[in-house]
């Protein structure tokens, strides 16, 4: 039997860390992760898979002028009574964008985004990173802040900080292939996967649910 | 597997999500966005609770706080078991 806490089974673990396409077939065809709407076979490359974009956007609104005085909104991330969420509905406005004229996105503005497709990671023990295309790269397109990761157990459209970092206007269009998502297998199981050290602990509750 | 209760409080940014709040050990509420298809009968899978003291429990959520937290401690009473289908 295995060492599985061996440096050498460790290392041989921890080589297998990106899915290659064939993988993510077989983790989608097994519902271990669930894409939908499922990616069509041009979406793929060898060690990841295109997602598209979703019409809705949330676009920053301008601060307002009062006497030809632009305002400044200044923002107070680690204030106590700070939400992120709810600052950035104050902030932004959504729109959805028309498939025909698309947005055009000027340069050094951020926008937000999300991917058309919801992704569930719950059923596997994997780990996801999204990243832009070369492709939009080069034209100064950036999808993500410093904020790739996607983590295991995760259930949702992936949400995009879209910026034009270019000279020129982007046009962008929902369904266009955005960003690209990288799968990795985790090493271990996260604390909150792990049932043992609360066996028999947790009194079984007065209602229970069912499992989806 | 075991699920926190949650109050929908509002609708998210983007149509498919909502603002639920979580009710906290210390009675405070932590609001986060979640996919609406995470919700089942006023809850969220949360795994299993990763610390226990003194009749509370310290669990990860599935997404980030608003105050950008993803662990909080919450009472018994706001966890549900999760029954195998």
């Amino acid at each position: 039997m295995a060492d599985m806490g061996s440096q050498e089974s460790i290392r041989a673990r921890a080589c297998r860390v990106i899915l290659t396409d064939r993988e993510i077939k077989i983790y989608i065809k097994r519902k271990l992760i669930i894409v939908d709407p499922e990616p069509e076979d041009i979406a793929y490359q060898s060690t990841a898979v295109d997602l598209r974009l979703d019409p809705t956007i949330s676009v920053f609104t301008k601060p307002p002028t009062v006497s030809g005085v632009q305002q400044i909104t200044r923002i107070d991330p680690a204030h106590p009574d700070f939400k992120a969420d709810e600052a950035i509905r104050v902030l932004t406005k959504n729109e959805n964008i028309n498939s025909n004229d698309g947005y055009p996105l000027d340069p050094d503005i951020l926008i937000l985004g999300w991917t058309k497709e919801f992704l569930d990671l719950r059923q596997s023990r994997l780990a996801a990173r999204v990243e832009g295309k070369s492709s939009l790269a080069r034209l100064g397109l950036s999808i993500h802040l410093t904020a790739p990761t996607i983590h295991a157990g995760f259930q949702g459209r992936i949400r995009l900080e879209i910026i034009n970092h270019g000279h020129h206007p982007i046009i962008i269009r929902p369904d266009m292939r955005i960003c690209q998502l990288i799968f990795e297998t985790t090493l271990g199981t996260p604390d909150k996967d792990y049932e043992g050290q609360f066996v028999g602990q947790l009194p079984e509750p007065p209602a229970a649910t069912s499992a989806p | 597997m075991y699920r926190v209760k949650v109050r929908t409080v509002g609708d998210g940014q983007h149509p498919s999500e909502t603002v639920v709040a979580v009710t906290t050990a210390d009675g405070k509420q932590e609001e986060l966005i979640v996919d609406k298809r995470s919700l089942e009968g006023g809850s969220l899978r949360i795994g299993y609770p990763l610390r226990s003291k003194a009749g509370e429990f310290l669990i990860e959520l599935p997404r980030e706080t608003m105050r950008g937290s993803w662990r909080i401690w919450v009472r018994r009473n706001q966890l549900e078991q999760e029954r195998a289908a």
